[in-house]
């Protein structure tokens, strides 16, 4: 599968900030860390996408030199608020961090994996003692993902889950028609996926 | 009459013509269109995230079509029933919005024509949009290799035509033409799950032989027919998914056990529930149901909602010519329908 972002194209960052953990104590200080090591590794621009830009969200992001994108109303699920934020968001491709992550994860490396493979995405995936509640996503020889899988009780207790990190490229991202609502884990990746 | 050529053989033979053209089919495919019994509007994500639904119909002998072949140059679209063509990727292919998306999504290699037909004009109530949607994404995988299952592609074909080309609707339609059959599926928040009915033969039979499918003669003018969002939330909407849930249910079981008879009666009982509820079908469609009724049948549906061009009914064979005879009338059409036991199926051209 062709690859869309060149090596001339400016990678930009996104980070995820949903109802969940919008309102959690531990964002503010979560979010300083995570914007630091964004700015560190991406060239281009930074952005928080929140579904409620609260104050101290808007002050850990204005202090890291991000901007704040406010989610769409009605909430569009994250795939959806990406899409809408895009226009607003130069630079391809882009690096996708769920708010709540707090992997150690060297995403400067993870940029430089997704340009040398050249798809469309590129997951940072993590092993689970314990998938419950979570997708089960399972990976195939020389780390193709093979499928996203729902949580649901017959699958491994343990396995490989999505690590809340991934760089994008904006085209598959622009697949979705504006205004729909649609889930990055549950809808987007799969799709790219199956398409191939 | 044209003359044979030396060797033996009539190569100016139209049939012989076809075979020469200078188009070469790659590879084609076909899904069948389908029948809601029960269950529709239970299937739209924003319901059965809060309350599970369930949805029971199957395919029948109508099919949408796709046909790839490799042209050198250009790609191209066209779509046979709407005399419609597009070249893709530019603005003119907006005109055929499910097509752009397959393409979009695919991706298939530069130097192609992606000709479809659909059987019946947009609007109908039997998924046409869906049937045309996987027959196209299922030919353009095959096309680059990718051999889809139809969970697979029931899953692509919904992204394609609710998330990328943007129609809204519920998600039945795509995993009913992708997996084909009689389906029952079940809505929640852990997903979808499809399972293909197997009824008694003898049963198939039965259901067979009784159903008829009438479709409304096309107007001066067709009305543009709203966008399907599905029901509204809320309480009331969730208390008629629930009840509308337990009957298919109970559709599903006569099936299974080959109670055909119950099984046209669970179909009126919907019909009343919907009725009841102010959700009933358009005159026109409730004058004919009740000609049908008088006249024996036991059972039906308006298919597709409102607006939605064609009518099911449920009647006995011996009685079946009585309702055709007094409808046709009317303004009403047979439609030549059987079940389809397949689902989308794709094939190599070269071989032709």
């Amino acid at each position: 599968m062709s690859a869309t972002s060149t090596d001339g194209d400016r990678a930009a960052a996104v980070v995820l900030v949903g109802p969940s953990v919008a309102t959690s104590p531990e964002l503010p200080a979560l979010l300083e860390r995570t914007l630091a090591r964004l700015r560190a590794a991406v060239p281009g621009p930074v952005a928080v996408l929140a579904s409620d830009a609260s104050e101290a969200l808007t002050r850990a992001a204005a202090s890291a030199g991000a901007t704040v994108i406010e989610d769409p109303r009605p909430p569009l699920r994250n795939a959806g608020s990406l899409r809408a934020a895009l226009d607003g968001v130069e630079g391809n491709p882009i690096v996708v961090v769920n708010g709540d992550t707090e992997i150690d994860i060297d995403f400067a490396a993870v940029l430089a994996e997704h340009r040398e493979r050249r798809g469309d995405c590129t997951v940072c995936i993590a092993q689970r003692d314990d998938l419950s509640g979570l997708g089960y996503v399972r990976v195939g020889p020389e780390g193709a993902i093979e499928s996203f899988e729902r949580p649901m009780p017959h699958l491994p207790v343990t396995g490989w889950a999505h690590a809340g990190v991934m760089v994008i490229d904006r085209a598959a991202v622009a697949l979705l028609a504006p205004g729909v609502r649609a889930s990055i884990e549950e809808d987007l990746l799969p799709a790219l996926v199956v398409a191939g | 009459m044209a003359e044979r050529s030396t060797n033996g053989t009539n190569a100016a033979h139209p049939r012989l013509q076809a075979l020469s053209e200078p188009r070469t089919l790659v590879w084609r495919a076909r899904s069948p269109l389908r029948i809601s019994f029960a269950g529709g509007g239970s299937d739209f994500p924003h319901l059965f995230r809060e309350e599970p639904g369930a949805v029971l119909c199957t395919g029948i002998s109508l099919y949408a079509t796709a046909s790839l072949y490799a042209q050198s140059d250009r790609s191209t679209f066209h779509a046979i029933d709407r005399d419609l063509r597009a070249d893709a990727g530019t603005p003119e292919a907006a005109r055929l919005p499910l097509h752009d998306a397959a393409a979009r999504v695919m991706r298939p290699a530069p130097g192609y024509l992606l000709e479809t037909e659909v059987p019946v004009p947009p609007g109908s109530g039997l998924a046409a949009s869906s049937a045309l949607l996987a027959a196209m994404l299922a030919a353009l995988g095959a096309a680059r290799g990718r051999v889809l299952n139809p969970l697979d592609l029931g899953r692509l074909t919904y992204f394609t035509e609710r998330q990328v080309a943007g129609q809204p609707g519920g998600m039945q339609d795509q995993f009913a033409t992708a997996v084909g059959g009689i389906c029952y599926m079940e809505f929640g928040p852990d997903g979808v799950h499809v399972s293909r009915l197997d009824i008694p033969d003898t049963a198939r039979a039965d259901l067979e032989s009784r159903l008829l499918l009438l479709r409304q003669d096309a107007t001066t003018e067709e009305a543009a027919r709203p966008e399907n969002h599905g029901p509204a939330g809320g309480s009331q909407s969730l208390d008629y998914l629930r009840a509308l849930r337990g009957l298919t249910q109970q559709m599903r079981s006569a099936l299974v056990d080959g109670r055909v008879g119950a099984f046209s009666l669970l179909l009126h009982e919907a019909w009343e529930m919907k009725r009841g509820l102010g959700l009933g079908a358009e005159p026109a469609v409730e004058a004919a149901y009740e000609v049908a009724l008088e006249r024996g049948a036991l059972g039906g549906k308006q298919l597709g909602g409102p607006g939605g061009q064609h009518l099911l009914v449920l009647v006995d064979p011996s009685k079946r010519r009585g309702v055709t005879d007094v409808l046709r009338t009317a303004g009403w059409s047979e439609v030549p329908a059987t079940l389809s036991t397949s689902g989308t199926q794709v094939w190599n051209g070269r071989g032709m």
